[in-house]
């Protein structure tokens, strides 16, 4: 054979290889692993809407921390998020003062809102999971049940995103204020509604930047 | 000067400020509204995002053109995360909005976490609110002036 047909083959032999390596991981790559979320703030986005007589508010915070651990099956998880209450934004500082005050969040006294997992099970489509998890605001617990979104990235095309593989997480539910004893004050001509739409987008590695910066220094 | 024809003058000059802010509140009242509709003529309907950096869009990109089912939300997806339903939003910077290549009709509006865009909603809230203030500020005035004429007459007339 000459050299040049060779090469050729053995270029289609690696790249069918790589292909068949693609598409295990598809179905395999999530088993025993665990991703750290809130790496990167660029890629990490917990949002909050609630409608307002004066305005529809809208409300991020881009500094989380979570991990989550994925069982031998690859189809169950377990783990927690939680964001800090001081890193709530909503676009207007006076109004953040508001929301981080003991009448609201109260966020001195409890500075991080928490979510924990309690079963996180994969559906048949392979795309989505069905995710019951305890919902922790100031002192109080509340379980949610929602479906997440879970998209896991092929290393070859997450790469540009740092070191690791990666997954995206999203989801969204509403949580009634007066279920975690938050008290809307009531302010003049401007009334907050009740229930809040809380949106989570997460990207998540299996490399901890923590772990990665005790080993560096 | 007598005392009498000083306190007249001074009267007559209340009444006429009276009178010239009871027109200007009723002005005011009214116009406000044909105000609000210009600006309302002036905002754009946006989907507010939180943005994903640069990377991160080209990541999601790929991934979508690997199963392209062109739902808006999906499309949204690759820019950043939603706020909620597409909003009036006046004064944009228009460096900050996104007409997907995927899906030009729609129109992205990047919110960083210290920007509050205007909303026609808050515009409507204070037109409402000016309209109503400006109405009882014009009815207010419009008595204390009656009530001071009248007071005036009755001393002249004794």
């Amino acid at each position: 054979m000459r050299p040049t047909r060779l090469f050729l083959a053995a270029l289609a032999l690696t790249a069918t290889a790589l292909l068949t390596i693609d598409a295990a991981t598809a179905d395999d790559v999530l088993k025993e692993r665990k991703y750290y979320f809130g790496t990167h703030e660029a890629r990490t986005n917990i949002t909050f809407v609630s409608e307002a007589d004066l305005e529809t508010i809208h409300g991020v915070t881009n500094k989380i921390w979570g991990e989550i651990t994925i069982d031998k099956t690859g189809k169950k998880a377990s783990g927690s998020i939680r964001a800090g209450v001081a890193a709530l934004k909503t676009g207007i500082d006076l109004r953040d003062e508001h929301l981080r005050s003991s009448d609201w969040l109260d966020a001195k006294k409890y500075p991080w809102i928490r979510l924990t997992l309690v079963t996180a099970t994969e559906n048949k489509d392979g795309k989505t999971w069905d995710i019951a998890a305890d919902l922790t605001i100031k002192k109080t617990t509340k379980r949610v049940t929602v479906k997440a979104k879970v998209r896991v990235i092929p290393d070859k095309i997450g790469k540009a995103l740092g070191d690791g593989s990666w997954m995206r997480v999203q989801t969204s539910f509403d949580v009634k204020l007066s279920d975690y004893d938050i008290t809307i004050p009531e302010k003049i001509g401007s009334k907050v509604s009740e229930t809040w739409k809380i949106g989570i987008d997460l990207y998540g590695t299996t490399v901890n930047p923590h772990a990665k910066k005790k080993s560096g220094s | 000067m007598t005392t009498e024809t000083h306190a007249a003058r001074t009267g007559s000059k209340a009444s006429w400020l009276l009178g010239i802010g009871t027109i200007l509140a009723v002005a005011l009242s009214v116009l406000v509204w044909p105000a609000s509709w210009v600006l309302a003529g002036q905002a754009q309907s946006l989907q507010l995002i939180a943005p994903f950096d640069d990377a991160t869009v080209g990541v999601n990109r790929f991934s979508y053109e690997d199963e392209p089912t062109g739902k808006d939300a999906d499309i949204i997806a690759i820019y950043g995360t939603r706020f909620g339903e597409p909003e009036q939003v006046l004064f944009v910077d228009e460096d900050k909005v996104i007409r997907p290549v995927e899906k030009p009709e729609l129109a992205l509006l990047k919110k960083g976490a210290d920007e509050n865009p205007l909303q026609l909603q808050t515009v409507r809230f204070f037109t409402r609110a000016t309209s109503i203030g400006a109405a009882i500020g014009a009815i207010l005035l419009f008595g204390l002036r009656a009530f001071l004429r009248r007071r005036r007459k009755v001393t002249t007339t004794a």
